[in-house]
Protein backbone atom coordinates (compact mmCIF):
# COMPACT_ATOMS: atom_id res chain seq x y z
CA UNK A 1 0.00 0.00 0.00
CA UNK A 2 1.19 3.63 -0.98
CA UNK A 3 1.55 6.00 1.81
CA UNK A 4 3.50 8.44 3.45
CA UNK A 5 7.40 7.86 3.76
CA UNK A 6 9.36 10.78 4.11
CA UNK A 7 8.71 14.87 3.98
CA UNK A 8 11.55 17.55 3.83
CA UNK A 9 10.80 21.18 2.81
CA UNK A 10 12.43 24.71 1.76
CA UNK A 11 12.30 27.87 3.72
CA UNK A 12 13.69 31.23 2.42
CA UNK A 13 15.85 32.48 4.91
CA UNK A 14 14.29 36.24 3.24
CA UNK A 15 11.65 37.26 5.48
CA UNK A 16 8.92 40.31 6.19
CA UNK A 17 8.83 41.27 9.99
CA UNK A 18 5.39 41.27 10.67
CA UNK A 19 5.41 43.65 13.50
CA UNK A 20 6.81 46.19 11.11
CA UNK A 21 4.14 45.62 8.69
CA UNK A 22 1.82 45.65 11.98
CA UNK A 23 2.74 49.35 12.95
CA UNK A 24 2.04 50.54 9.13
CA UNK A 25 -2.03 49.10 9.39
CA UNK A 26 -2.34 50.52 13.11
CA UNK A 27 -2.58 47.08 14.40
CA UNK A 28 -0.62 46.17 18.09
CA UNK A 29 1.78 43.03 18.61
CA UNK A 30 -1.03 40.82 20.26
CA UNK A 31 -3.04 41.29 16.55
CA UNK A 32 0.17 39.83 14.98
CA UNK A 33 0.99 37.31 17.58
CA UNK A 34 -2.50 36.30 18.95
CA UNK A 35 -4.51 36.57 16.04
CA UNK A 36 -2.72 36.39 13.05
CA UNK A 37 -0.38 34.16 14.50
CA UNK A 38 2.83 35.13 12.42
CA UNK A 39 6.09 37.29 13.97
CA UNK A 40 7.93 36.23 10.18
CA UNK A 41 6.76 35.75 6.90
CA UNK A 42 9.55 34.05 4.86
CA UNK A 43 10.09 35.51 1.22
CA UNK A 44 11.27 33.72 -1.88
CA UNK A 45 13.91 36.28 -3.76
CA UNK A 46 12.15 37.84 -6.65
CA UNK A 47 14.24 36.26 -9.35
CA UNK A 48 13.25 32.75 -8.18
CA UNK A 49 10.43 31.27 -9.41
CA UNK A 50 7.91 28.48 -8.14
CA UNK A 51 10.46 26.27 -9.31
CA UNK A 52 13.41 27.13 -7.95
CA UNK A 53 12.09 26.85 -4.72
CA UNK A 54 9.61 23.54 -5.68
CA UNK A 55 13.64 21.94 -6.55
CA UNK A 56 15.08 23.44 -2.98
CA UNK A 57 12.50 21.24 -1.01
CA UNK A 58 13.00 18.18 -3.45
CA UNK A 59 16.72 18.38 -3.17
CA UNK A 60 16.34 18.51 0.69
CA UNK A 61 14.15 15.22 0.58
CA UNK A 62 17.10 13.63 -1.50
CA UNK A 63 19.41 14.63 0.64
CA UNK A 64 17.80 13.47 3.84
CA UNK A 65 16.81 10.02 2.15
CA UNK A 66 19.78 8.12 0.35
CA UNK A 67 17.00 5.36 -0.52
CA UNK A 68 15.12 7.61 -3.24
CA UNK A 69 17.60 7.80 -6.04
CA UNK A 70 16.45 10.00 -9.37
CA UNK A 71 15.86 7.11 -11.27
CA UNK A 72 13.86 5.70 -9.15
CA UNK A 73 10.92 8.28 -9.24
CA UNK A 74 8.03 7.39 -10.97
CA UNK A 75 5.80 10.68 -10.47
CA UNK A 76 6.11 14.02 -9.84
CA UNK A 77 2.88 16.12 -8.64
CA UNK A 78 2.93 19.64 -8.16
CA UNK A 79 0.57 21.48 -6.28
CA UNK A 80 0.28 25.40 -6.74
CA UNK A 81 -1.60 28.13 -7.96
CA UNK A 82 1.12 30.33 -8.68
CA UNK A 83 2.81 28.16 -10.99
CA UNK A 84 6.44 29.51 -13.57
CA UNK A 85 5.39 32.13 -15.95
CA UNK A 86 1.80 32.12 -17.33
CA UNK A 87 1.45 28.29 -15.95
CA UNK A 88 1.80 26.95 -19.82
CA UNK A 89 3.88 24.89 -19.52
CA UNK A 90 3.00 23.19 -16.01
CA UNK A 91 5.65 23.58 -13.14
CA UNK A 92 5.93 19.74 -13.01
CA UNK A 93 7.46 19.75 -16.03
CA UNK A 94 9.89 22.38 -15.87
CA UNK A 95 10.76 21.05 -12.44
CA UNK A 96 11.62 17.55 -13.67
CA UNK A 97 14.13 18.89 -16.12
CA UNK A 98 15.59 20.85 -13.15
CA UNK A 99 15.74 17.85 -11.05
CA UNK A 100 17.47 15.55 -13.87
CA UNK A 101 14.59 12.63 -13.30
CA UNK A 102 14.30 10.83 -15.71
CA UNK A 103 11.98 11.11 -18.71
CA UNK A 104 9.88 8.47 -18.24
CA UNK A 105 8.54 9.70 -15.31
CA UNK A 106 4.63 11.48 -15.25
CA UNK A 107 4.58 14.84 -14.24
CA UNK A 108 1.36 17.03 -13.61
CA UNK A 109 0.41 19.90 -11.44
CA UNK A 110 -2.75 20.21 -9.46
CA UNK A 111 -4.18 23.19 -9.37
CA UNK A 112 -5.34 23.95 -5.23
CA UNK A 113 -4.83 25.98 -2.51
CA UNK A 114 -5.05 25.27 0.93
CA UNK A 115 -6.55 22.25 0.61
CA UNK A 116 -4.20 20.89 -1.93
CA UNK A 117 -1.78 18.85 0.49
CA UNK A 118 -5.02 16.60 1.33
CA UNK A 119 -5.93 15.86 -2.08
CA UNK A 120 -2.44 15.37 -3.60
CA UNK A 121 -1.77 13.14 -1.19
CA UNK A 122 -4.58 11.41 -2.06
CA UNK A 123 -4.81 11.68 -5.81
CA UNK A 124 -0.82 10.48 -6.07
CA UNK A 125 -1.55 8.12 -3.89
CA UNK A 126 -4.36 6.69 -6.16
CA UNK A 127 -2.08 7.28 -9.26
CA UNK A 128 0.73 5.19 -8.29
CA UNK A 129 -1.37 2.48 -7.25
CA UNK A 130 -3.55 2.66 -10.01
CA UNK A 131 -0.73 2.61 -12.15
CA UNK A 132 1.27 0.29 -10.40
CA UNK A 133 4.29 2.34 -9.74
CA UNK A 134 6.46 2.28 -6.81
CA UNK A 135 7.47 6.22 -5.96
CA UNK A 136 5.47 9.02 -6.43
CA UNK A 137 7.04 12.57 -4.82
CA UNK A 138 4.37 15.20 -3.87
CA UNK A 139 5.55 18.77 -3.96
CA UNK A 140 3.86 22.11 -2.55
CA UNK A 141 4.72 25.31 -3.88
CA UNK A 142 2.44 28.35 -3.79
CA UNK A 143 4.56 31.32 -3.44
CA UNK A 144 1.72 34.01 -2.93
CA UNK A 145 4.36 37.00 -2.65
CA UNK A 146 3.89 36.92 -6.25
CA UNK A 147 0.37 38.21 -5.81
CA UNK A 148 0.48 40.21 -2.76
CA UNK A 149 -0.36 43.62 -3.03
CA UNK A 150 1.90 44.95 -0.01
CA UNK A 151 -0.87 47.99 0.73
CA UNK A 152 -3.72 45.17 1.40
CA UNK A 153 -3.91 44.71 4.82
CA UNK A 154 -6.08 41.81 4.78
CA UNK A 155 -3.40 39.35 3.12
CA UNK A 156 0.15 41.11 3.58
CA UNK A 157 -0.21 40.04 7.32
CA UNK A 158 -0.94 36.65 6.35
CA UNK A 159 1.30 34.43 3.67
CA UNK A 160 4.74 33.09 3.78
CA UNK A 161 6.11 31.50 1.15
CA UNK A 162 7.30 27.60 1.49
CA UNK A 163 7.73 24.67 -0.68
CA UNK A 164 7.49 21.36 0.56
CA UNK A 165 8.47 17.33 -0.80
CA UNK A 166 6.71 14.42 -0.03
CA UNK A 167 8.10 11.19 -1.04
CA UNK A 168 5.15 8.38 -1.13
CA UNK A 169 5.95 4.53 -1.86
CA UNK A 170 5.67 1.53 -0.63
CA UNK A 171 6.53 0.23 3.42
CA UNK A 172 5.34 4.02 4.14
CA UNK A 173 5.76 5.39 7.53
CA UNK A 174 1.67 6.51 7.37
CA UNK A 175 -0.89 4.84 5.45
CA UNK A 176 -3.32 7.70 4.65
CA UNK A 177 -7.33 6.35 5.64
CA UNK A 178 -10.55 7.85 5.59
CA UNK A 179 -10.80 11.30 3.50
CA UNK A 180 -13.70 13.73 2.88
CA UNK A 181 -13.66 16.29 0.52
CA UNK A 182 -16.02 19.46 -0.04
CA UNK A 183 -16.33 22.43 -2.78
CA UNK A 184 -18.52 25.05 -2.72
CA UNK A 185 -17.51 27.06 -5.95
CA UNK A 186 -20.05 30.24 -4.71
CA UNK A 187 -17.52 31.42 -2.72
CA UNK A 188 -15.28 31.60 -5.27
CA UNK A 189 -15.23 35.06 -5.17
CA UNK A 190 -13.79 35.21 -1.27
CA UNK A 191 -10.38 34.61 -2.72
CA UNK A 192 -8.94 34.81 -5.83
CA UNK A 193 -6.59 36.66 -8.14
CA UNK A 194 -7.35 39.13 -10.30
CA UNK A 195 -5.44 41.21 -12.57
CA UNK A 196 -1.87 39.67 -10.90
CA UNK A 197 -3.50 41.03 -7.33
CA UNK A 198 -4.93 38.58 -4.53
CA UNK A 199 -7.78 40.22 -2.94
CA UNK A 200 -9.39 38.05 0.26
CA UNK A 201 -13.22 38.93 1.95
CA UNK A 202 -11.63 37.74 5.39
CA UNK A 203 -14.75 37.48 7.39
CA UNK A 204 -15.96 35.17 4.47
CA UNK A 205 -13.08 33.31 4.55
CA UNK A 206 -13.17 32.77 8.54
CA UNK A 207 -16.77 32.08 8.39
CA UNK A 208 -16.43 29.81 6.29
CA UNK A 209 -13.49 28.08 8.43
CA UNK A 210 -15.24 28.67 11.29
CA UNK A 211 -18.26 26.59 10.54
CA UNK A 212 -17.52 24.03 7.67
CA UNK A 213 -14.99 22.17 8.97
CA UNK A 214 -15.93 20.82 11.78
CA UNK A 215 -18.76 19.25 10.52
CA UNK A 216 -16.07 17.30 7.63
CA UNK A 217 -13.77 16.31 10.34
CA UNK A 218 -16.21 14.77 12.63
CA UNK A 219 -17.60 13.15 9.66
CA UNK A 220 -13.51 11.45 8.23
CA UNK A 221 -13.42 10.48 12.13
CA UNK A 222 -16.53 8.45 11.77
CA UNK A 223 -15.54 7.34 8.04
CA UNK A 224 -12.46 6.09 10.08
CA UNK A 225 -14.16 4.19 12.33
CA UNK A 226 -12.30 6.03 15.69
CA UNK A 227 -13.53 8.85 18.33
CA UNK A 228 -11.90 12.44 18.08
CA UNK A 229 -10.32 10.89 21.13
CA UNK A 230 -8.46 8.52 19.19
CA UNK A 231 -6.54 11.12 17.25
CA UNK A 232 -3.23 12.53 18.30
CA UNK A 233 -2.80 15.54 16.45
CA UNK A 234 -4.81 17.44 14.59
CA UNK A 235 -2.77 19.17 11.93
CA UNK A 236 -4.99 21.16 10.55
CA UNK A 237 -4.13 24.04 7.78
CA UNK A 238 -2.43 27.06 9.72
CA UNK A 239 -4.50 29.64 8.05
CA UNK A 240 -4.34 32.01 10.85
CA UNK A 241 -3.76 31.36 14.65
CA UNK A 242 -7.45 33.23 15.14
CA UNK A 243 -9.08 30.36 12.53
CA UNK A 244 -6.96 27.84 14.26
CA UNK A 245 -8.72 29.18 17.65
CA UNK A 246 -12.29 28.87 16.24
CA UNK A 247 -11.97 25.39 14.77
CA UNK A 248 -10.13 23.97 17.91
CA UNK A 249 -13.19 25.46 20.20
CA UNK A 250 -15.56 23.34 18.86
CA UNK A 251 -13.99 20.30 20.12
CA UNK A 252 -14.39 20.53 23.64
CA UNK A 253 -11.34 19.27 25.82
CA UNK A 254 -9.31 18.41 22.89
CA UNK A 255 -8.10 21.82 21.76
CA UNK A 256 -4.34 21.36 22.91
CA UNK A 257 -4.43 18.90 20.33
CA UNK A 258 -4.64 21.14 17.45
CA UNK A 259 -1.15 22.35 16.25
CA UNK A 260 -0.39 26.10 16.22
CA UNK A 261 2.73 26.66 14.93
CA UNK A 262 2.98 29.11 12.11
CA UNK A 263 4.72 31.84 14.21
CA UNK A 264 7.97 31.86 11.71
CA UNK A 265 6.50 30.65 8.14
CA UNK A 266 2.65 32.45 8.17
CA UNK A 267 0.13 30.68 6.14
CA UNK A 268 2.06 28.97 3.36
CA UNK A 269 -1.10 27.99 1.37
CA UNK A 270 -0.51 24.28 0.60
CA UNK A 271 2.61 23.90 2.44
CA UNK A 272 1.02 24.46 5.98
CA UNK A 273 0.92 20.92 7.05
CA UNK A 274 3.64 18.74 5.43
CA UNK A 275 5.41 21.94 7.15
CA UNK A 276 3.91 20.36 10.25
CA UNK A 277 4.02 16.43 9.59
CA UNK A 278 7.87 16.67 8.95
CA UNK A 279 8.78 17.66 12.42
CA UNK A 280 6.29 15.14 13.39
CA UNK A 281 7.16 11.97 11.21
CA UNK A 282 9.48 10.57 13.60
CA UNK A 283 7.50 11.01 16.81
CA UNK A 284 6.62 7.91 17.26
CA UNK A 285 3.61 8.93 20.37
CA UNK A 286 2.16 10.05 17.44
CA UNK A 287 0.08 7.13 15.69
CA UNK A 288 -3.69 8.62 14.32
CA UNK A 289 -3.12 12.43 12.53
CA UNK A 290 -5.86 14.21 11.41
CA UNK A 291 -4.96 16.83 8.46
CA UNK A 292 -7.69 19.11 7.14
CA UNK A 293 -7.20 21.61 4.43
CA UNK A 294 -9.39 24.61 3.57
CA UNK A 295 -9.76 27.92 1.72
CA UNK A 296 -9.76 28.72 -1.93
CA UNK A 297 -12.38 27.36 -3.88
CA UNK A 298 -13.88 27.16 -1.48
CA UNK A 299 -12.59 23.81 -1.14
CA UNK A 300 -11.96 21.70 1.65
CA UNK A 301 -10.51 18.31 2.18
CA UNK A 302 -9.56 16.41 5.48
CA UNK A 303 -7.49 12.71 5.60
CA UNK A 304 -6.54 10.61 8.79
CA UNK A 305 -2.76 9.27 8.82
CA UNK A 306 -2.11 6.09 10.92
CA UNK A 307 1.53 4.96 11.64
CA UNK A 308 3.26 1.73 10.25
CA UNK A 309 6.11 2.21 11.93
CA UNK B 1 -34.18 39.99 18.46
CA UNK B 2 -31.52 39.66 20.29
CA UNK B 3 -30.93 41.37 23.77
CA UNK B 4 -27.80 43.19 25.09
CA UNK B 5 -27.32 40.41 27.67
CA UNK B 6 -26.56 38.05 25.07
CA UNK B 7 -24.43 40.12 23.03
CA UNK B 8 -22.32 41.02 26.25
CA UNK B 9 -22.18 37.41 26.78
CA UNK B 10 -20.69 36.70 23.22
CA UNK B 11 -18.61 39.81 23.14
CA UNK B 12 -16.97 38.33 26.45
CA UNK B 13 -16.04 35.44 24.69
CA UNK B 14 -14.24 37.28 21.79
CA UNK B 15 -11.96 39.85 23.32
CA UNK B 16 -14.05 42.41 25.52
CA UNK B 17 -11.76 43.73 27.38
CA UNK B 18 -14.52 45.51 30.04
CA UNK B 19 -16.09 44.22 33.11
CA UNK B 20 -19.56 42.87 31.39
CA UNK B 21 -21.92 45.26 33.80
CA UNK B 22 -19.83 48.59 32.89
CA UNK B 23 -19.91 48.27 29.44
CA UNK B 24 -21.47 51.26 27.45
CA UNK B 25 -23.82 50.09 24.45
CA UNK B 26 -22.48 53.54 22.60
CA UNK B 27 -18.70 52.61 22.97
CA UNK B 28 -17.10 51.70 19.57
CA UNK B 29 -16.51 47.78 19.56
CA UNK B 30 -13.35 48.85 19.15
CA UNK B 31 -13.05 50.55 21.96
CA UNK B 32 -14.35 47.75 24.10
CA UNK B 33 -11.17 45.42 22.57
CA UNK B 34 -12.90 44.09 19.59
CA UNK B 35 -11.06 43.67 16.59
CA UNK B 36 -12.15 42.41 13.44
CA UNK B 37 -11.52 38.65 14.00
CA UNK B 38 -13.46 39.23 17.23
CA UNK B 39 -16.38 40.28 15.44
CA UNK B 40 -16.29 38.21 12.52
CA UNK B 41 -16.77 34.98 15.43
CA UNK B 42 -19.25 37.27 17.39
CA UNK B 43 -21.40 37.46 14.21
CA UNK B 44 -21.71 33.62 13.62
CA UNK B 45 -22.46 33.17 17.06
CA UNK B 46 -25.09 36.47 16.57
CA UNK B 47 -26.24 34.56 13.59
CA UNK B 48 -27.25 31.09 15.43
CA UNK B 49 -28.72 33.35 18.15
CA UNK B 50 -31.08 34.91 15.69
CA UNK B 51 -31.49 33.34 12.44
CA UNK B 52 -30.72 36.57 10.63
CA UNK B 53 -26.95 36.69 8.56
CA UNK B 54 -25.58 39.96 8.13
CA UNK B 55 -24.83 40.50 4.52
CA UNK B 56 -21.07 42.07 3.78
CA UNK B 57 -22.56 45.23 2.57
CA UNK B 58 -24.18 46.04 5.91
CA UNK B 59 -20.79 45.33 8.31
CA UNK B 60 -20.16 49.15 8.23
CA UNK B 61 -23.25 49.50 9.55
CA UNK B 62 -22.41 47.86 12.84
CA UNK B 63 -20.06 49.70 15.02
CA UNK B 64 -20.92 49.44 19.03
CA UNK B 65 -23.73 47.81 21.18
CA UNK B 66 -26.75 49.76 20.32
CA UNK B 67 -25.98 49.28 16.55
CA UNK B 68 -26.32 45.17 17.01
CA UNK B 69 -29.43 45.89 19.04
CA UNK B 70 -30.99 48.25 15.92
CA UNK B 71 -29.38 45.71 13.25
CA UNK B 72 -31.38 42.82 14.89
CA UNK B 73 -34.44 43.89 16.17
Amino acid sequence: MIGIKSIASYVPDDFIDNFVQAQKFDENEDFITKKIGATKLPRKKKEQETSDIAQLAVEALLDKEADLKLEDVDALVVVTQNPDGAGLPHTSAILQNKLGLPTTVAAFDVSLGCSGYVYGLNVLKGFLEASGLQNGILVTCDPYSKVINPEDRVTTLLFGDAATATWLGTDPIFNIGASSYGTDGSGAKYLEVSDDVLSMNGRQIFTFAATKVEPQIKETIVKQGVSAEDIDLFCIHQGSAAIIEAISRRFKGLEDRFVNEMSHVGNTVSSTIPLLLEQRITNTDLNKILICGFGVGLSMATSIITRQH
Amino acid sequence: MITKEQIVDVLSQYGLQIEADKVSTTDSLKSLGIDSLDFFNALIEFEQITGKAVPDEDIDKIDSIDDILNYYS
